[in-house]
């Protein structure tokens, strides 16, 4: 007797236990469910304020490029062709250098505001690849890269430099360069001329893997235009390959037609492998260098001093670079390293409802 | 029937054990249908009063209401009731708009002459950018630089100017590092650079809530009805072309029901 009632006791505290855990569970659910709730209610608002943050700081941030750079550099994509349109000015360093100066406050600013947006580079308006400047006088430059080949970049570097870099650029991925120097009443354009010592062209006529390369002249005088193709210069190792060189001449520089500078046009092989991308070579743009001794983009160039690369008025230089192959099989377009970092947002939450500050 | 001693004992620990097992499910089922309830039955909605708070302000950058707010110190009537659903409000504080104006000793010509504006009353210290608005009245030499003075020390300023004649150039100043405020200083000297004339117009100290604007004090706004905030940034310019940047505004809204 004593046994059975033994064994119902059991029974009933095994029940008991058994319908406590069940509700106990159910509780549970019903907890984790309320803080998941929770979780996505604040992922959906610091998803919020960081789209809004990125997109007014992004805003502001074009505004002043827009007020202070005056339509420094465009680049814009349509089919297969980029289009680049940039100017070149004695002023341009200044008013980067003002961009930068800005910026910096900005950055500084946020810092003592809690830190949460951080300038952690500034790759617009950052430290050149190509041309080093050395730890105390870094050069100033402006790199755009495509969207799905990072490879390839597009760099814009400022007076006194006044070069565009096209990196990656070669005659698998590039079918065409149009090239267009836009002048008004000063530094005159002369031939295009195809430097000695051999650009390869041997397979242009049989597998047509090559680059054109056309070059024209916008200004005051009669258009001067000229077609030149290379093929693949990947054995051509040496730091610095002169290419072509297009003659500008002005009377300020002396003897006009004689006393020349140059728009020069060598392939770059960059010493350092760049921190970011895989590709150190490509073609580089220059103006106006003063061509002595043949140290086109030399040592004489690296060592700038003051006035020597001085240019007599604003001019620009528009291209147009065609691509093919591998590039195009996906949807293209530029991007650039984040300028700054927005930092996950701090959230306060009350015991009632959920209440956002910032 | 008389139950023993230790039958009588294991029934009132089992009432215990089952009383204790009962208020312990009950207090979790209580806190969890509450938190699950409040937050997905309020906040959920607030959220949307947010985003569309964050819609407003976008509109009201777009518009040029911010742009509007700036020059004139105060914002506008904004009918921000248009855009919210009934029953709520909302409030904008547009940072670093208003400003110190200079009412003497305004005029630096040559020389070294510090211009003292006496009628600071920063909210708080600490490491603030200043800013100048001065006109520039001779023909420019060399780069016109203004410097801000405290405490023996000066601070370099970088420019923006807008030029509107050989002896009319407006020029905004910012500092290019912060200056550290001592809390409760009330005087600041703008410094010339010597070789310029200058009539210092208005002077700001950024970042310090004593140069922002609101539509609503705080006072005005009720803490148990308070639904959220939210903020954006906002370049701002000296001119209606939007050519002369001046700087980086905080534009902040704030949400309750009324």
């Amino acid at each position: 007797m004593a046994s059975m009632k033994s064994k119902k006791g059991i029974l009933l505290t095994l029940g008991l236990v058994f319908v406590s855990l069940t509700v106990l569970s159910f509780a549970g659910v019903i907890l984790n469910n309320s803080e998941t709730s929770e979780n996505r209610i604040k992922e959906f608002i610091e998803t919020e304020r960081m789209y809004n943050l990125d997109k007014s700081i992004s805003k502001s941030i074009s505004r002043l490029n827009d007020a202070l750079g005056r339509d420094v550099f465009n680049a814009s994509w349509k089919n297969n062709t980029i289009s680049i349109d940039a100017l070149f000015s004695n002023e341009s360093l200044k008013e980067q250098n003002e961009i930068r100066r800005q910026l910096n406050i900005f950055n500084s600013r946020l810092k003592e505001s809690g830190g949460y947006i951080n300038f952690t580079n500034f790759p617009i308006f950052g430290e050149s690849d190509v041309i080093s400047g050395g730890n105390s006088n870094p050069v100033t430059s402006s790199r755009f890269y495509l969207k799905n080949s990072p490879n390839m970049y597009i760099e814009y570097v400022a007076h006194p430099y006044n070069m565009i870099y096209l990196n990656g650029f070669n005659n698998t991925n590039t079918e065409r360069i149009n090239f267009t120097y836009v002048y008004g009443n000063h530094m005159f354009p002369f031939a295009v001329e195809e430097l000695s010592g051999g650009i390869p062209t041997v397979n242009c006529g049989t597998s047509g893997e090559c680059v054109e390369i056309y070059f024209e002249t916008r200004g005051n005088a009669p258009s001067i235009s000229s077609l030149f193709e290379f093929d693949n210069m990947g054995s051509y190792t040496a730091s610095n390959t002169k290419m072509y060189r297009q003659h500008v001449s002005d009377s300020s520089w002396g003897t006009y037609g004689v006393d020349n500078r140059t728009i020069a046009f060598n392939w770059l092989v960059l010493a350092a492998s760049p921190t970011n991308e895989k590709t150190t070579k490509g073609l580089a743009i220059v103006l106006p260098e003063k061509d002595q001794a043949g140290t086109f983009f030399g040592s004489t160039y690296y060592g700038y001093a003051e006035g020597t690369n001085s240019l007599l008025a604003e001019t620009r230089i528009e291209l147009e670079i065609t691509l093919r192959g591998d590039v195009l099989k996906h949807r293209e377009g530029f991007m650039s390293p984040p300028v700054y970092d927005i930092v996950f947002p701090h959230l306060e939450t009350s015991a009632n409802d959920l209440k956002v500050y910032f | 029937m008389i139950l023993s001693p230790i039958k009588r004992k294991k029934g009132i620990i089992f009432a215990l054990d089952g009383a204790i097992a009962a208020t312990i499910i009950l207090i979790m089922l209580v806190n969890t249908t509450y938190y699950f309830t409040s937050t997905s039955r309020e906040s959920l909605s607030q959220t949307q009063v947010i985003k569309r708070g964050y819609d407003v302000i976008s509109m009201f950058d777009e518009s040029g209401q911010l742009d509007d707010a700036l020059r004139n110190e105060k914002f506008a009537d904004l009918n921000v009731y248009d855009f919210l659903p009934s029953g709520y409000n909302m409030s904008i504080d547009f940072h670093d708009g208003l400003r110190t104006d200079c009412t003497s000793s305004c005029s630096l010509s040559s020389g070294r002459i510090k211009t003292p504006l006496n009628t600071l009353s920063l909210t708080r210290g600490g490491n603030l950018h200043v800013q100048v608005n001065a006109k520039i009245t001779n023909a420019p030499s060399g780069i016109p630089a203004l410097g801000i003075g405290l405490n023996t020390v000066q601070y370099a300023m970088t420019s923006i100017c807008a030029s509107k004649g050989i002896n009319d150039m407006d020029c905004t100043y910012t500092t290019t590092g912060p200056v550290p405020f001592p809390t409760g200083i009330t005087n600041l000297n703008v410094v010339s650079d010597g070789s310029n004339n200058f009539e210092v117009h208005w002077l700001k100290v950024l970042d310090d809530p004593s140069y922002t604007f609101s539509t609503r004090t705080e006072a005005e706004i009720p803490d148990d009805q308070f639904i959220g905030s939210g903020e954006r940034w906002y370049a701002g310019f000296d001119d209606d072309t939007r050519e002369y940047f001046e700087g980086m505004h905080k534009v902040r809204f704030r949400i309750w029901l009324q």
